[in-house]
């Protein structure tokens, strides 16, 4: 026998013996990498990570931007109810930019005023 | 996004990772020995492999995954590596960092010994079989893999191991003569 037909029979049979050791993966591993392929091709669907599929929170990556965007989600909904009771007052129509008013406007008001008429 | 159009690579990327999960996640485990950290790792290829490469041909994709796969793999490795000397612990010596010319040569002088089909008689036993190729080195046991189980040439598996063919075919010899050191070893328990 050539050495390429010894390497051909020690690789079938060194292959036969791996694919057998697949059998020994027990059927709650098998039930999570299904389960994990399902919520990585749901993540394309909707282009974007799925972060309610169970196996994903094991991904520290997953599970890290999972608590930032609820953070921020946390975040944008608590923002108002803050502001609401802690008013900025607004001081904007208490100021008038003289660049921006009608001079003609101004020279009338002026002329009112000087008349003494509201 | 027409539905229609989406639907079709879905459903092969479904049937491909379908196809590989398995070996993928035995792959990994024979790494790190921790389920959950190889269902992590093959986890990250398939996101990255779907993120990323979902549009490219499915006659790429096998290469592809593998290729993320054992970036992932080696990746642990390396993390693993690193928390070994944060703790003070001597990191463990890779045989893999010998020079490789050399072991060519000796390997060349050494092929005569070679006796593949005594090797696949004694690796009929299956458990033993896995556990001679658990004590491999990791970048033996990648070539290997990937050359026997994967089916890969010298050229894809140097592509997906990120180093040249003549690496590869030296990692390869390796590891086959290392198998067949501990499967011969009769009555020694692995």
């Amino acid at each position: 026998m050539s050495n390429e037909n010894h390497n051909e029979s020690i690789n079938q049979a060194f292959n036969q013996s791996l694919n057998k050791s697949l059998e020994s993966i027990d059927e709650k591993t098998k039930a999570e990498l299904t389960s994990i392929r399902r919520g990585v091709l749901r993540s394309t669907e909707s282009e974007v990570i799925i972060l309610s599929a169970h196996p994903l929170w094991k991904n520290k990556k997953v599970a890290s931007i999972g608590l930032a965007l609820a953070a921020s989600v946390m975040l944008v909904m608590v923002m108002p109810g803050i502001l609401q009771n802690n008013p900025v007052q607004d001081f904007s129509s208490d100021f008038v930019i003289y660049s921006e008013v009608d001079p003609d406007w101004l020279v009338d008001m002026e002329i009112a005023e000087a008349l003494g008429d509201d | 996004m027409n539905l229609n159009n989406q639907c079709e690579p879905l459903s092969q990327l479904d049937a491909f990772l379908a196809s590989v999960e398995q070996r993928a996640y035995r792959t990994a485990l024979f790494t790190t020995k921790k389920s959950q950290d190889a269902l992590d790792i093959v986890q990250d290829a398939m996101m990255q492999l779907v993120q990323y490469y979902r549009n490219k041909s499915i006659q790429e994709w096998p290469l592809l995954f593998h290729r993320i796969l054992q970036n992932r793999i080696m990746d642990w490795h390396r993390a693993q590596q690193k928390q070994k000397r944060f703790f003070w612990q001597s990191p463990v010596s890779d045989p893999d960092d010998e020079n490789p010319v050399d072991e060519m040569l000796e390997m060349a002088a050494q092929d005569q010994q070679y006796n593949p089909v005594e090797l696949m008689v004694r690796a009929q036993n299956v458990e033993r079989m896995i556990k001679a190729v658990d004590v491999l080195p990791l970048r033996q046991r990648q070539a290997f893999l990937l050359r026997v189980w994967e089916g890969f040439d010298v050229e894809q598996t140097a592509q997906i191991m990120e180093c040249t063919a003549g690496s590869v075919k030296t990692h390869y010899f390796r590891a086959l003569q290392r198998l067949r050191e501990l499967l011969g070893e009769e009555g020694e328990g692995f």
